[in-house]
């Protein structure tokens, strides 16, 4: 994975404090950022009910792997990485994507009237897509990684990716008015 | 030599990811003039992109997850998710201090009650709920920048003052509603600051 | 400040035209300066400096500071966007100045300056020690602070406005809506308030152990028909009720017998 060239951040104290052992200190990590990753987590998934478990999941592995975190990047972002890693990775996220496409599929007709702009449903028509090329948009478009970063997240060449990521886009027009 | 709708497809992705070269920039937009497809394209993926960004960066979870997590890492739970009110109290807050702020000291007076025996919700929780956050401030002490830090406790500074004062002047009248409802906006403005102060962004 | 010296070091002139058709714009900065100019017609033009060229995320109805920036980037931006533009502005500590702008308008900082002038539909600002400066047409409005000191001097009839802060001082002046209602209240710091002589509202002047002075009367009484309210509370601050004066004063007629008054002596230089 990527180490972004930037000065390494001093580890904070909470963190420190957690890598000892400190729940205490990691809840105030969890406060802190469970916003941020539960926001990734529905858009990565798309079902609030499993987004709750891979949000849970999330903060399991940081505190089981708070140890390998040495203050390369500021600690949002190494727990943003792992976030995304345990949703490219975690299995139920796809399984459970598989039960809910069916009824998912009846969006796939003629697309539904939206209102432009600010009234399109950009989080329905997200439903719609295919895992990947979903996971892919809201990795580039909401979250703001790069192309390099988001291949090397999924494990794919930087073209595939952005193809991907192409592919997400021609869908989600279908949605505009 | 004009670009066909094929070869304009990469640069128009391509253009949201920054500027293109000029030369490549100035072809796109001499095909763009004249074809109407793309414009319409070109004008989706703007669309597309406004949508992304204004989806909100952060959702809280619609439940507690913290009593999942500390279980699963053998934990026990803290004082945040204990009186579930205090919790709820506190999000509030952090959304929208003034308003609450302004709703406490709006409130109309309630039937007068004993309030020396019953236990103000405002009173030793937030007091106990401000220190965590202070401690939690103080945690990433070395993360914010001091000028900014220098002024969030310059003004906590000046909210424990007012607490103090309002608290003593309770003391000698523990029935005035005013003062009760005082005392309730500061410490709600001293929460308020602190949670400010842990979403600071971290220096450099 | 030294990040000044950096930014003029270091300032990359910035300028990008975005259309923006939802008519929001979300503004989230750290440090420097930052006007907002509303404008007729339509597009969101920005320009200015930037500390450094990545420093800024421009998407339309988005315009940020690199969420991996350092707490010392700074801007110095102008943007002007079509005057109903509903906007959200976030600082650290930039100054913060918002002009002709008649849409609803959110603004939350930590200590830079913020100066809003023109009509817009409702202000909500939030800061901890910066200094708040309202002129204009603004009839709703809900602004708290620590302790920066809030000035609001409106001519539209305020019609739902709160003013709260611990410890600064606290201006208004304005006629009140009818109906309107209007809260101020600080812990220690002064409340001048100024009302039109024809004032029509409930007053209640509150304050434990600061004086009081109430050109209308005593600490709570009703004024015409008590349509409206206006509710001035501190804990130890003084609290001054005056009579708003109806228009801009003329300028008094020389008495006759008066000297000429005498030429404006010039200012001595600062020491
Ligand atoms: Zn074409």
């Amino acid at each position: 994975m990527q180490v972004l060239a930037r000065a390494p951040d001093p580890v904070s104290q909470t963190v420190r404090l957690a890598q000892g052992g400190d729940l205490r200190a990691f809840e105030a990590l969890y406060r802190e950022h469970s916003g941020r990753i539960h926001a990734l987590s529905l858009r990565m998934c798309g079902d609030p009910s499993l987004a709750e478990d891979l949000t849970q999941e999330v903060f399991v592995r940081a505190w089981e792997r708070l140890d390998t975190y040495q203050g390369e990047a500021a600690f949002g972002t190494w727990l943003h990485r792992l976030a995304v890693n345990v949703m490219l990775t975690d299995r139920r996220a796809s399984t459970r994507r598989l039960a809910r496409v069916e009824p998912v599929a009846e969006l796939e007709g003629p697309a539904p009237e939206r209102p432009a702009g600010a009234g399109f449903d950009l989080v329905r028509a997200l439903d719609a897509l295919p895992t990947k090329a979903r996971q892919v948009f809201v990795l580039r478009e909401v979250e703001g990684l790069d192309h390099a970063e988001i291949a090397d997240a999924m494990g794919t060449s930087v073209g595939t990716a952005k193809s991907q990521l192409h592919r997400a886009r021609d869908l989600l027009r279908r949605f505009l008015t | 030599m004009t670009m066909t709708c094929e070869e304009a497809l990469e640069p128009l992705h391509d253009r949201l990811d920054g500027p293109l070269p000029p030369a490549l920039d100035e072809a796109l937009q001499e095909h763009l003039a004249g074809c109407e497809p793309c414009r319409r394209l070109a004008a989706d993926l703007d669309r597309l992109r406004i949508a992304a960004g204004e989806l909100p960066r952060e959702i809280e979870p619609s439940r507690d997850l913290w009593p999942g997590i500390a279980a699963r890492i053998g934990g026990r739970s803290a004082w945040w998710q204990r009186p579930q009110w205090l919790l709820a109290a506190l999000v509030l807050v952090a959304l929208g201090s003034s308003a609450l702020t302004a709703l406490a000291l709006r409130a109309p007076d309630p039937a007068p009650v004993d309030v020396a025996g019953a236990e103000l919700p405002w009173g030793d929780e937030l007091d106990h709920a401000a220190d965590e956050l202070r401690a939690a401030v103080e945690a990433r002490r070395g993360e914010l920048d001091p000028e900014t830090l220098a002024v969030v406790e310059e003004n906590l500074r000046i909210i424990d003052a007012a607490v103090a004062e309002t608290r003593a002047a309770l003391d000698a009248d523990p029935t005035n509603r005013r003062l009760q409802r005082s005392l309730a906006a500061a410490g709600e403005q001293r929460i308020a600051l602190l949670r400010h102060a842990l979403t600071l962004p971290q220096s450099g | 400040m030294w990040w000044m010296t950096t930014a003029a070091l270091a300032a990359t002139p910035f300028e990008r035209t975005i259309d923006v058709p939802a008519r929001s714009v979300d503004v989230e900065v750290i440090c420097g300066a930052l006007r907002i100019v509303g404008r007729q017609g339509p597009g969101v033009h920005v320009s200015g400096t930037l500390d450094s060229p990545d420093l800024l995320e421009v998407g339309a109805g988005r315009i940020a500071v690199s969420r991996k920036a350092r707490h010392d980037a700074c801007v110095d931006l102008t943007i002007e966007v079509p005057s109903d533009t509903a906007l959200d502005v976030t600082s650290i500590s930039a100054d913060l100045s918002v002009t002709g702008v008649t849409g609803p308008l959110e603004l939350e900082s930590v200590s830079g300056s913020a100066s809003v002038s023109g009509s817009p539909s409702r202000v909500e600002l939030s800061t901890v020690s910066g200094a708040v400066t309202l002129a204009g047409a603004m009839a709703v409005l809900e602004v708290s602070s620590v302790s920066g000191p809030i000035v609001l001097d409106t001519t539209a009839p305020m019609s739902a406005v709160e003013l709260s802060v611990v410890s600064g001082a606290i201006t208004v002046s304005g006629p009140l809506a009818p109906q309107g209602h209007l809260e101020v209240s600080t812990h220690s710091g002064p409340i001048t308030a100024r009302l039109p002589a024809d004032l029509d509202a409930r007053l209640e002047l509150a304050t434990l152990s600061g004086r009081v002075r109430n050109v209308f009367g005593g600490r709570e009484i009703v004024v015409g028909s008590g349509a409206g309210s206006v509710e001035l509370a501190t804990f130890s601050g003084p609290i001054a009720l005056e009579h708003l004066a109806v228009a801009p004063p003329p300028p008094p007629p020389p008495a006759p017998d008066a000297p000429p008054p005498p030429p404006a002596p010039n200012a001595p230089p600062p020491p």
